[in-house]
């Protein structure tokens, strides 16, 4: 009897403490992995043989060219500009003082300005010459303009529904409506800050036959409306190109001037619709950028992000802490 | 006498203070110092300086062979901080009457001081004591500046000392109605070595209400040059400071300044641009109706003229002082602030609302893995409703039968807690298992 149930024990002991353990450590690991849904059959989506490696271009030389020297000019401009905007900052006095003072400061910002209004004018005069000759055939409000339509405030309307959930993602054409704004608020901002900026420039002339306080009002115009334009550019125009989460955390398609093909069926569904019903869809499939070319747009954005959000801070920091002080 | 005592007391201090100083120049050795301190108390009452000292008009003939006045105004110096010091604690090379030939004045206000502060910071701190921190916090700038320096003229000497703007005899304690009087007559002290600055001073809007009308709060010269600070002015730094200073009488007009690329320029430490006096002028300022002013409508082109040479009509309305909140004097400014703010505001209240609204929705449609490519599995017409078969119908049966044997049968007498109906044995019924 002794041996008997001390042999039972030792079993019921032993299958016990093997299969609960082999219970306990099951059940553990098969609910991580319906949490994972592992077992739920599922597609390799990023490894789908034609999802990847096809690009479309977007734009072209000219207009990446344009735009990295325009953003190159605006940043100097910023740096320069906000630097005598906010000269009682700490920041400010080791920009001047890195620089050489602000005289040449001074011949900095006017030459950056001079490059700016030169591209400017170019794209003018480019795009005027190129509107000529298809002067009638040319689709004005048509999707490879610019020119604002009464589409792009119905897409607008359309987005404000989707952030509520109360509509799908609308689907864009070729330009969406922050892309127009975003060509058009420089109109605006070269009118306001180039043509102030002149004014005070040229003080002499200006002063001969215009009243004094025009240099004070142009003053104003020119540090406000730059702070204006450096703070949408550094906030806005970054958050919708780089910083929302379908572009997190670099867009390098006006450095490549390409789109990952996937990436612009989602962005540009009525443009991809409209190229495959005309079989046009081939004219603008290009190859993936050339490695170097990945890598040098990647870490120019990253760079240019840099500087954009450190001249934001830097201006931000500026308004609160002058806030501060006049209240 | 207690006094007396202590007064011995601190010129020994002082005098093994200054043994330790490198500033000896024709100094008698320490011992010899000691000697002249034991000596001192010879004359420990004024009243014996004051026996000719104190007779108004009292003077002798100078080293230039003019008389020199050498009277002191006892109730004057009575009421000074000094008031209850011997002579000879400040006059240390006086020892006899009459006074030895060719005797030089020799005082040091700045090792008395020295030490009265070293001795105060060791005792515990009152209102006397903050103050002597400050004279001597003013000693050390004052030995950085200009007026420290050896003169021009004469190297053996500084250009000013203490005593030269700091009336001898009469140091009146701060806030007291007899200093107030005595920073009034500033200008005449330094009138007289600045002889022409005076001068063009006296005559100014300024001048004419310190020396006219008395107006204890008009700017005196150390108000713009600094007190202890004064350094030349034709420096970059002096000229900062000197625009600075300006500030703190005429604080609006230093405000809008500061908003104009002159002044912006200047707070970036840099004295190439336009300062205050560089338009107002300096020590002659006048008000800006006074025609002799340089920025009387009349003058003003000229003025401006002085760095824009090529400077038109316009250059003279320009606003130095314009502000964004005087529609009646600046309308254009008013209205170019206002438009301004509301365009700002108008933007980036759209914008940044449009931009956190987009975020939120495309985070949570990106969660939901809305934009990536994906195939619904629930819904593929293949992968349910198709079985395998597994077990025949002699596993299943032979199984169910096992099962309910096993069901109802007795407990082992070790395991109280199993019972009828509670069978595990029920619950290991494979339950139909579903591949796709």
């Amino acid at each position: 009897m002794w041996i008997t149930s001390k042999f039972m024990i030792l079993l019921l002991a032993g299958v016990f403490a093997f299969f609960w353990t082999h219970s306990a450590l099951w059940f553990y690991r098969e609910y991580k992995d319906r949490q994972a849904r592992k077992n739920r059959p599922h597609v390799r989506t990023d490894e789908l043989p034609k999802a990847n490696g096809r690009y479309v271009r977007r734009w072209s030389g000219a207009w990446r060219l344009s735009h990295l020297v325009f953003a190159l000019a605006t940043m100097t401009l910023v740096l320069t500009g906000m630097s005598v905007f906010y000269a009682e900052t700490a920041w400010a006095r080791l920009v001047m003082k890195v620089l050489g003072g602000p005289d040449v400061a001074a011949i900095i910002h006017r030459t950056a300005a001079t490059i700016f209004v030169a591209i400017f004018v170019g794209q003018l005069v480019y795009l005027a010459w190129h509107l000529g000759r298809q002067w009638k055939t040319f689709k004005w409000f048509g999707p490879h303009s610019l020119i604002p339509s009464w589409q792009d405030l119905w897409d607008a309307q359309a987005m404000f529904k989707w952030f509520f959930g109360k509509g799908p993602r609308p689907r864009f054409d070729r330009y969406t409506y922050w892309e127009r704004f975003d060509y058009w608020a420089p109109f605006w901002g070269v009118a306001i800050i180039g043509g102030s900026g002149l004014l005070l420039w040229a003080k002499s002339l200006t002063a001969a036959f215009l009243p004094g306080w025009v240099f004070n009002v142009a003053t104003l115009f020119h540090g406000e409306e730059a702070f204006l334009a450096a703070v949408f550019l550094f906030s806005v125009h970054f958050f919708n190109n780089h910083v929302r989460p379908d572009k997190f955390p670099l867009d390098t398609q006006m450095f490549t001037g390409r789109l990952l093909l996937e990436e612009f069926k989602h962005e540009h569904a009525v443009e991809y619709d409209r190229l495959v019903k005309t079989a046009q869809l081939e004219k603008y499939l290009v190859q993936a950028p050339s490695e170097p070319m990945r890598l040098g747009s990647k870490i120019l954005g990253f760079t240019l992000l840099f500087i954009g959000f450190s001249l934001l801070f830097m201006v931000l920091a500026s308004f609160v802490s002058s806030m501060m002080a006049t209240v | 006498m207690r006094f007396s005592k202590f007064a011995a007391w601190l010129l020994a201090g002082v005098v093994s203070l200054a043994g330790t100083a490198a500033l000896a120049q024709e100094k008698p050795s320490k011992a010899a110092q000691a000697q002249a301190a034991e000596a001192a108390p010879v004359f420990t009452d004024n009243a014996i300086c004051l026996g000719c000292h104190g007779n108004k008009g009292f003077a002798a003939p100078g080293p230039d062979g003019k008389p020199r006045a050498l009277d002191v105004a006892a109730e004057k110096f009575e009421q000074s901080v000094h008031g209850k010091r011997l002579c000879v604690e400040c006059h240390k090379n006086i020892d006899e009457i009459p006074h030895k030939k060719g005797l030089e004045i020799k005082v040091s206000c700045v090792q008395c001081h020295e030490a009265l502060w070293e001795e105060a910071k060791k005792a515990t701190g009152n209102g006397r004591t903050t103050r002597l921190g400050v004279v001597v916090e003013q000693i050390e700038r004052y030995m950085r500046s200009v007026h420290a320096r050896p003169s021009r003229e004469d190297q053996s000497r500084t250009n000013a000392t203490c005593y030269n703007c700091h009336d001898a005899h009469y140091v009146y304690p701060k806030g007291s109605p007899i200093r107030a009087e005595w920073r009034l007559n500033i200008p005449n002290a330094c009138g007289q070595c600045h002889v022409e600055e005076r001068k063009e001073y006296v005559g100014s809007v300024h001048g004419r209400e310190v020396m006219e009308k008395k107006n204890p709060k008009a700017a005196i010269c150390s108000d713009c040059h600094t007190t202890h600070d004064v350094a030349d002015p034709a420096l970059a730094a002096t000229k900062l400071v000197i625009g600075a200073n300006c500030g703190n009488c005429h604080k609006e007009n230093k405000k809008t300044y500061t908003d104009t690329y002159h002044g912006q320029v200047n707070t970036l430490g840099y004295a190439y641009t336009a300062k205050c006096f560089d338009c107002h002028g300096n020590h002659g300022i006048q008000r800006v109706s006074d025609s002799r002013s340089k920025v009387h409508p009349d003058n003003r082109l000229g003025t401006c003229q002085g760095c824009h040479k090529d400077a038109t009509p316009g250059f003279a309305t320009f606003q130095p002082h314009a502000n964004t909140h005087d529609f009646d004097r600046f309308p254009y400014m008013w209205i170019t602030s206002k438009f301004m703010i509301l365009l700002l505001a108008g933007v980036f209240a759209f914008f940044w609302t449009h931009s956190a609204l987009w975020f939120y929705r495309e985070y949570k449609d990106r969660q939901a893995r809305k934009n990536r490519p994906h195939v619904r599995t629930d819904e593929l017409p293949k992968a349910n409703g198709r079985y395998v078969r597994r077990w025949s119908g002699a596993w299943r049966l032979s199984h169910l039968v096992f099962a309910l044997a096993t069901a109802p049968g007795q407990p082992p007498r070790h395991l109280p807690g199993l019972s009828q109906g509670r069978d595990p044995g029920l619950r290991d019924l494979p339950a139909a298992r579903q591949y796709p």
